[in-house]
């Protein structure tokens, strides 16, 4: 597989999609590589399934430019979904065929899937393809969506909370099944709201709110942009902590400090607390959570 | 917790929901009759001689006994009847079995009833609030329309009895509807359940009074007992305005007794949101037949094409087999002569009925054009579309795999019409040949390119207007069917009744079929299917 720079799968650049006077996507930004899984992460309502709705040429994009596999989504949707296979966020299925005669039905839509390929997914998601649709359970309907687009030999898989409905142990499925996508050297746009899951997948993220992008980079450069709690009981009363950079939330009591530190500013604040003779110390690295909530919260300002 | 708990508040939930819906039902129905009265006054019922002249006439006419009714005498209030009863019944009829089935069964297909049912509700509850509802609606009808007939100065008794009539046919067909909703697993399931039951009720009638014998006067129909099989006849039979028969509510009260008790009996045997019949295991890979777009749209409308068929191949034959009756009948009566004479130039009698047939099940096609063609809307609504679109299936090659399915299970309807009249005719009539069997079929495809304007019509609306698609495709069909059912009685300029694609076919076989009007329909059909491709292509797929 060539992967060059600039190669991408998914360039989507000042993207608006406006339905009537309410506007969707305000200006999203979302840079897919050719080979990685990406993350696409937001709030409910931030624009996600809009979003892979306008690169799937279901919806127009109102501005904004969109490239998907080097065509334009909206023009080229016939040939571009050749080489792509989506699961939808909410699988709705035919409620009178079976599970296994939607999955052939999307292969073959899709121009043809991996006989082989099938037998081992539906084997491993521990699906019964003779049950009709309307007797599924979510989990299930989703597990139908999932075979389907698994099993078919395309470039790229975009795939809307494709988890949400599965138990722990088909959610480890999954999982498996992306990390086996990641080596063959596929793509995989994945919208999630499990953490953990992708912690586990992404090679990079994309973070929006209320349909514009607020963060994007590997996890490390998003966790670099997030702060440190530390808290600190010394033996002297603290004094001048606030004048060393980069601190957040400070709060002294005595012989007590609590702080929130900006990555590069650990070592500073850690070389002044020294000078009061450190007790006791408890420091808590940025986890992923703490990374949504402080997108995912809505600002005092726009709270009113 | 009774059966019934939250019942109030699952009514009050439906009028909330119905508040617009219901008041344009009922307004437009009580609207009608507030045009057709003045208007049916006017042309037919000034003096006491145009009176007679029009019963006379309608009771030995076939097209009137067939889409009006049996007339009893030469009243006002009958003439009225005969105008515009069918049409209003069946009017009412729908407003109620949709209804029914909208807070219902539809609810279960979205569900809804799922977190109804958690909540602190009995188990009738949802199916008693829905029939509370339209008994209410169809109360509130009843009573607007005797007070407009009333207002008119039709007599009291008349104009109640026939007003209750309208009332009690509405409260039925929410029974029907209240089974139906049973039955299928789906509300379009239900609600084309519900629509065929309308029209094979409706059929009976017509069949009942298109066999009845004249009455002595001359001006009367004395209808045979398919006519009593139906509910619509059972309105039709209470003659209000001459000695009101008021023993025949008691068939009504006994019809719907019997159709909610049985409703109730299956609601509480069966699980939500699946129908009455288990669901089986079925294939484990697909057919190769499934394996494209065209294949898919097969698939789902093949349901639709098989109950419509049966609907046509029963029309048929029962067109066929009195055909002899008719006529028979018609030779033996003098006014019929002068009417045959007036409108066919002394034609064969047995081409009259043919043509007459031909005519209403052309128009009942388009509603299978108009039913079938409303798959596409529900497959987009429902999120069907949206993961097919997501694979390599053009959006207009989709549209016209739907199309082309409708429009040959159109022909293959009209077909089966004209082949089936065709050979219970030979089996019936001595005079008749083999190769009537042809000459009926082939006939019986006249209509064609007018049904095919309605559904390439309703295409485009659905390339549109996705929301109305349903509302504005069933509006363009009511239209067709009114122009071509009251144009002349409310002398609606010629130009809007030409906008009706049915207006420019002539009675075949009775008349001989007219090519430049079907080809000038054919390219209205190619003009508004290109139309309806090219806006489907332009816009947004939008889900409920």
């Amino acid at each position: 597989m060539t992967q060059t720079a600039g190669d991408d799968a998914i360039v989507v650049s000042k993207l608006v999609k406006k339905f009537g006077k309410f506007t969707a996507l305000d200006g999203l930004d979302l840079t897919v590589r050719r080979g990685e899984v990406h993350g696409f992460l937001g709030p409910n309502g931030a624009g996600k399934s809009t979003t892979i709705r306008v690169l799937l040429g279901i919806l127009r994009k109102t501005s904004g430019s969109v490239s998907l596999l080097g065509g334009d989504p909206w023009q080229d949707a016939v040939e571009l979904h050749k080489r792509l296979a989506y699961v939808p966020g909410e699988v709705n299925l035919w409620p009178n065929l079976t599970g296994g005669e939607a999955i052939d039905l999307f292969g073959a839509l899709r121009g043809g899937l991996d006989k082989k390929r099938k037998a081992k997914l539906l084997e491993r998601f521990e699906l019964d393809p003779t049950k009709k649709n309307r007797t599924y359970s979510k989990g299930n309907r989703q597990k139908v969506a999932l075979v389907a687009a698994l099993a078919s030999d395309v470039e790229l898989y975009i795939l809307d909370e494709p988890t949400s409905g599965l138990d722990p142990l088909m959610e480890a499925v999954f999982q498996e099944c992306i990390q086996e996508l990641r080596r063959e050297g596929k793509t995989v746009l994945l919208s999630s709201h499990i953490l953990a899951e992708a912690e586990a997948l992404c090679d990079r993220l994309t973070i929006i709110r209320e349909g514009k992008t607020v963060e994007s980079g590997t996890l490390s450069q998003l966790r670099h942009l997030t702060r440190t709690v530390v808290k600190a009981e010394t033996a002297k009363p603290v004094e001048g902590l606030d004048k060393v950079g980069g601190l957040h939330n400070l709060r002294v009591r005595g012989h007590r400090a609590e702080f929130e530190v900006e990555t590069d500013k650990i070592d500073a604040a850690l070389k002044h607390l020294l000078q009061y003779d450190i007790r006791e110390l408890i420091s808590s690295p940025p986890s992923l959570e703490d990374l949504f909530l402080k997108h995912y919260e809505k600002t005092p300002a726009e709270k009113k | 917790m009774g059966a019934l708990t939250g019942t109030g508040r699952l009514i009050r939930l439906a009028l909330r929901r119905d508040r617009v819906k219901l008041p344009v039902w009922i307004l437009a129905i009580v609207g009608f009759m507030a045009i057709e009265v003045p208007a049916i006054e006017q042309v037919y019922g000034e003096t006491e001689e145009s009176r007679i002249t029009y019963a006379t006439t309608t009771a030995s006419s076939l097209v009137s006994r067939l889409f009006g009714g049996p007339i009893g005498g030469p009243q006002l209030g009958e003439i009225l009847n005969n105008e515009t009863f069918a049409f209003m019944a069946v009017a009412i009829a729908f407003m109620s079995t949709l209804l029914i089935v909208r807070h219902t069964r539809q609810n279960e297909e979205t569900g809804r009833s799922e977190i109804i049912a958690s909540a602190i509700t009995g188990r009738n509850a949802a199916l008693t609030a829905a029939l509370a509802v339209a008994v209410g609606a169809n109360i509130v009808l009843a009573g607007l329309l005797a007070l407009t007939m009333l207002g008119f100065g039709l007599p009291a008794k008349g104009s109640v009895a026939t007003a209750a009539a309208y009332g009690a046919i509405g409260i039925c067909f929410a029974g029907v509807a209240a089974i139906t909703a049973q039955a299928a697993d789906s509300a379009r399931g239900a609600n084309g359940l519900a629509a065929a039951t309308i029209g094979v009720l409706f059929l009976f009638r017509a069949v009942g009074d298109g066999l009845g014998k004249l009455g002595s006067d001359g001006m009367s129909v004395i209808s045979t007992w398919p006519s009593w099989l139906s509910p619509i006849g059972w309105g039709q039979q209470i003659h209000g305005f001459i000695a009101a028969n008021w023993a025949i509510f008691g068939l009504f009260g006994a019809f719907i007794v019997l159709a909610t008790a049985a409703a109730y009996y299956l609601n509480a045997r069966r699980d939500i949101g699946l129908g009455m019949l288990p669901a089986r295991k079925g294939p484990a890979q697909a057919a190769p037949s499934l394996l494209s777009s065209w294949g898919l749209a097969r698939r789902l409308q093949r349901g639709t094409l098989i109950g419509w068929s049966i609907v046509f191949v029963v029309m048929g034959l029962t067109t066929g087999l009195i055909s002899k009756e008719f006529a028979t009948f018609f030779e033996s009566s003098p006014e019929m002569r002068q009417y045959l004479e007036a409108i066919g130039g002394g034609q064969n009698i047995n081409d009259i009925l043919f043509s007459a047939m031909i005519a209403l099940m052309g128009i009942t096609a388009g509603a299978y054009v108009v039913h079938g063609l409303q798959r596409m809307r529900s497959e987009e609504a429902n999120g069907h579309l949206e993961p097919v679109l997501g694979t390599s299936v053009n959006r207009q090659i989709w549209m016209l795999g739907h199309f082309a399915y409708v429009a040959a299970g159109t022909l293959a309807l009209m077909a089966l019409f004209g082949l089936s009249t065709g050979v219970a005719f030979v089996l019936v009539e001595e005079s008749a040949a083999l190769g009537d069997i042809w000459r009926l079929t082939v006939a019986s495809l006249a209509y064609i390119p007018g049904i095919l304007v309605l559904g390439a019509g309703s295409a485009f609306v659905f390339g549109l207007l996705p929301r109305a698609a349903v509302a504005l495709s069933w509006l363009l069909f009511v239209f067709c069917l009114f122009v071509s059912q009251f144009g002349e009685l409310l002398k609606i300029p010629r130009a809007i009744v030409n906008i009706s694609p049915f207006a420019h076919i002539p009675p075949v076989p009775s008349e001989p079929f007219a090519w430049l009007p079907a080809t000038m329909l054919t390219g209205a059909t190619l003009l508004l299917l290109a139309a309806a491709l090219l806006s489907f292509r332009r816009r947004d797929l939008t889900t409920a």
